[in-house]
């Protein structure tokens, strides 16, 4: 069931109709149930699996509440992430093997596996582990199993984050609560939501996804189009599904973390890991940067921290030698920016545009690697640029990849300076509301293609 | 009041939705603000509008009007658009006796789309039905490349791409299973996403008196001039069976089939239960038809060139195809499996085409065949 989906929609509503009428005992286990419907309705196999690691987890968890001993912890973290990986990376591990190695029965033994990732593995498995953490770090007091498995399952989250911490979440868990204006915020999030997904992302995929098939054809021109319509594309899809998933679970009550600070507004690259998949960013630090001496320790040290962390969070979204590169590239930006003293803020204006520039040129070189599905793409669409550009204009479908790339840099200052309108939206929702919707329908109306899936659910 | 509303509100902006979502159902508004037609959509109204053009051809003079033979398949049937008098003079492995039957007869051939499907067998027959007319003979093409799940030009691909009134959305939604149910389901739900209705272009095209099909005039009129028959341009290329170049052979033949086995109508072959359905809902309403209006209808698969054919046997659902076949002989309709070999003329164009200069000899078979 994809958020944007009418099946989706008929879910979500019956969902927040029951929600609502009952009574707030049996709320959370009503919450339980749907979510776990949500999960089953992709595949019930990976639901058991998916049930499976939720109940090994509660039974460490209970392991560890009698016997403090690191050992437990290390095991269970063992036994989560080698599930991770098992799912994650056999499959390329094969390949890898029969490639390099000249192993015919690495590619057999593939085929027989036939490996398919669970949807969300990556983001249940960090929340998991992150809640584990907490609870030896002594951060959590009770132990319950529903609420546990409500703050891993609850399914506005489920799939691509936000990746929540127990603080974020369990405390409201009994007292779901609309403050005024709560309910408008929740709608306009999910429209805002629907119109970056649909409108923009997978409009922006439907004209460059054909140019990454063939990049060996594309000049200059067209790998620019390719690349700044990806980056246009990852933000719209990304913050898409985390504003339909935050307007959501306001709707039932529920305050979720936000993912997306306006990061193609930042003015360096420190500043942007800190607006960009902000859940992911703050897990990587605080479970593995900090522990590994964060910041307190010898510049080199320091340095090889953030490439580790960098490197860590890149293999996090994939199996491939490019997640890799990707992940090794944001560090050697961090520690360049570092190196030359321009990872604070900068001194006026002018400078913040140029600065601006400057990190969404890296960024930009970064999206090649993400996007790229091999090393052999990358080079492609590099060569692409380096044979010059040519005299030529651009084609509409170009044009409209450039004014979607401006509508995502818009979409991102209205998100940085909301404060200054939203009370007006919330004061007149009662009209806006009604009006927006039936516009973005007939907006929706007129796509042929069908919804495409959310980028970071390969994740 | 507060408390209700937080219940109420995300249902009653989907209610209005709904609601505001019916104005498709106002005719004079839908006509003028849905999407305007693509060219399949086109070849079904101008055979629609040819269909209403013979009826009028009947009741002037019923007593000598002769019903045409009308063929529905896909490319490998539009070569009987060659079974013009002169070719069928001209055709090889004729006798004089059926070839004298043949130029009797009148052909229809405009219903015939490439790469069709069920779908649009159906969507081209139920012109027919609704046009009242009774054919002389009704040929559908059955071929085990409609019946693909993941054929690109397939169900889901079709009513993306083409606009479909509600009644045949609902057809679908009741012959068809997963994800094309789920497509036809949400159309028939949301019939404004089903018509693409663009309100501004409505309130525009009413103001000026125009509908969607005034924009679809100009192909209109091309296709309405196009003849059902035709003689072979000069220069068609076509080669016997065991005289073809071998460059030729590795383009037309080799490379051709492996395209249509990895990129095309046979990748990933799957046999599709909504075009299985599909099928057999147009069976069920032929046989009704043809009852009443007492019509001949022949369902008939093609032959393809041996190396396809053995390309494609590989990767057949037989019991699939077993299914299609016991469903059309269940109805009491002919079916004929015409093989290149059964043919007095081997003459190919490509891999997946027989030549149009043995239209003749094929539908010669197929009378042969049917009797």
């Amino acid at each position: 069931m994809l958020f944007n989906s009418v099946a989706f929609l008929v879910f979500f509503l019956i969902v927040h109709q029951v929600f609502w009428r009952i009574s707030a005992a049996p709320r959370k286990y009503w919450l339980l149930l749907t979510s776990v419907v949500f999960y089953g309705f992709w595949s019930v196999p990976f639901l058991l699996h998916f049930l499976g690691a939720i109940i090994l987890a509660y039974v460490f968890l209970l392991w560890l509440r009698r016997h403090r001993h690191p050992a437990i912890l290390a095991a269970v973290i063992c036994i989560l992430m080698a599930n991770l990986l098992f799912f994650k990376y056999t499959n390329s591990v094969l390949t890898i093997l029969a490639a390099q190695f000249d192993l015919p029965t690495a590619l057999i033994w593939k085929e027989k596996l036939g490996l398919i990732l669970p949807l969300a593995i990556s983001f249940y498995t960090f929340q998991i582990i992150a809640f584990i953490v907490d609870y030896w770090r002594g951060e959590i007091k009770e132990l319950n199993f529903v609420d546990f498995a409500i703050f891993i399952l609850f399914f506005p989250q489920l799939i691509a984050g936000p990746i929540m911490r127990h603080h974020e979440f369990l405390e409201q868990l009994d007292h779901p609560v609309q403050q005024p204006g709560d309910n408008a915020r929740g709608l306009y999030r999910v429209l805002f939501g629907t119109v970056k997904k649909v409108l923009i992302a997978d409009q922006i995929g439907a004209i460059i996804n054909p140019l990454w098939e063939n990049p060996g054809q594309l000049d200059a021109i067209g790998a620019s189009v390719a690349v700044l319509g990806f980056v246009a594309q990852i933000y719209c899809d990304f913050s898409g599904y985390t504003d339909m998933a935050r307007g959501m679970a306001l709707l039932l009550g529920y305050r979720i973390p936000e993912n997306f600070y306006a990061p193609y507004l930042a003015t360096s690259f420190t500043e942007l890991w800190r607006r960009w998949h902000v859940t992911l960013a703050t897990w990587l630090r605080d479970y593995l940067y900090f522990p590994l001496g964060g910041s307190r320790v010898s510049t080199g040290r320091l340095y090889l921290n953030i490439m580790i962390v960098m490197c860590l969070g890149g293999l996090w979204h994939g199996n491939s030698y490019n997640f890799f590169f990707w992940g090794f590239w944001s560090g050697l930006c961090l520690i360049g920016e570092k190196l030359l003293g321009l990872d604070g803020p900068a001194r006026n204006r002018v400078m913040a545009v140029v600065r601006n520039f400057g990190v969404m040129i890296a960024w930009c070189i970064g999206a090649i690697f993400f996007r790229a599905p091999d090393i052999q793409t990358t080079g492609a669409i590099w060569q692409a640029f380096l044979g010059g550009a040519p005299a030529r204009a651009l084609d509409v479908s170009e044009f409209l990849v450039f004014q979607f790339y401006l509508t995502a840099l818009i979409l991102q200052a209205v998100r940085l300076y909301k404060k200054h309108f939203l009370d007006f939206f919330i004061k007149y929702s009662l009209y806006i509301l009604p009006v927006a919707t039936v516009i973005i329908y007939f907006l929706i109306a007129r796509i042929e293609k069908p919804a495409a899936e959310f980028y970071y659910f390969q994740f | 009041m507060k408390t209700k509303l937080k219940i109420f509100a995300p249902l009653a902006l989907f209610c209005l939705v709904l609601l505001v979502d019916k104005i498709a159902l106002i005719p004079a508004i839908r006509d003028a603000g849905r999407r305007e037609s693509t060219p399949m959509e086109n070849i079904a109204l101008n055979l629609g509008r040819l269909l209403e053009q013979e009826k009028t051809a009947r009741d002037a003079s019923p007593t000598t009007y002769r019903p045409p033979v009308i063929f529905f398949g896909s490319s490998r049937s539009e070569m009987f658009q060659a079974l013009h008098p002169d070719e069928i003079r001209r055709a090889p492995g004729l006798d004089p006796a059926a070839r004298d039957r043949l130029l009797t007869s009148r052909y229809e051939t405009r219903g015939i789309v490439r790469a069709a499907d069920a779908w649009l067998e159906y969507v081209m027959a139920d012109t027919l039905l609704a046009s009242g007319l009774a054919p002389e003979v009704l040929y559908v093409e059955v071929s085990p490349e409609m019946f693909n799940e993941n054929n690109p030009h397939g169900v889901q691909n079709r009513i993306g791409v083409n606009v479909y009134n509600a009644r045949l959305m609902w057809d679908l939604f009741w012959n068809s299973a997963g994800d094309a149910r789920t497509a036809a389901g949400l159309r028939v739900m949301f019939l404004s996403y089903n018509y693409s209705l663009r309100p501004e272009a409505a309130v525009q095209n009413l103001m000026r008196g125009k509908t969607y099909l005034d924009n679809s005039s100009v192909s209109l009129m091309l296709l309405a001039g196009q003849a059902s028959v035709m003689p072979l341009p000069p220069g068609y290329v076509d080669y016997p069976v065991d005289q073809i170049p071998p460059d030729e052979y590795q383009k037309r033949f080799v490379d051709y089939t492996t395209h249509l086995v990895t990129n095309d109508i046979l990748r990933q072959y799957r046999f599709s239960e909504t075009q299985a359905r599909v099928f057999d809902y147009l069976v069920d309403r032929l046989q009704a038809a043809a009852a009443d209006g007492q019509f001949k209808v022949v369902f008939w698969s093609p032959p393809v060139h041996p190396l396809l054919y053995a390309a494609r046997e590989r990767l057949l659902d037989q019991a699939g195809q077993a299914r299609i076949v016991a469903k059309i002989k269940s109805a009491g309709f002919t079916y004929i499996d015409v093989r290149a070999a059964d043919l007095d003329c081997k003459l190919w164009t490509d891999a997946s085409h027989l030549s149009d200069r043995c239209a003749p000899a094929a539908l010669q078979y197929l009378i042969e065949a049917g009797h």
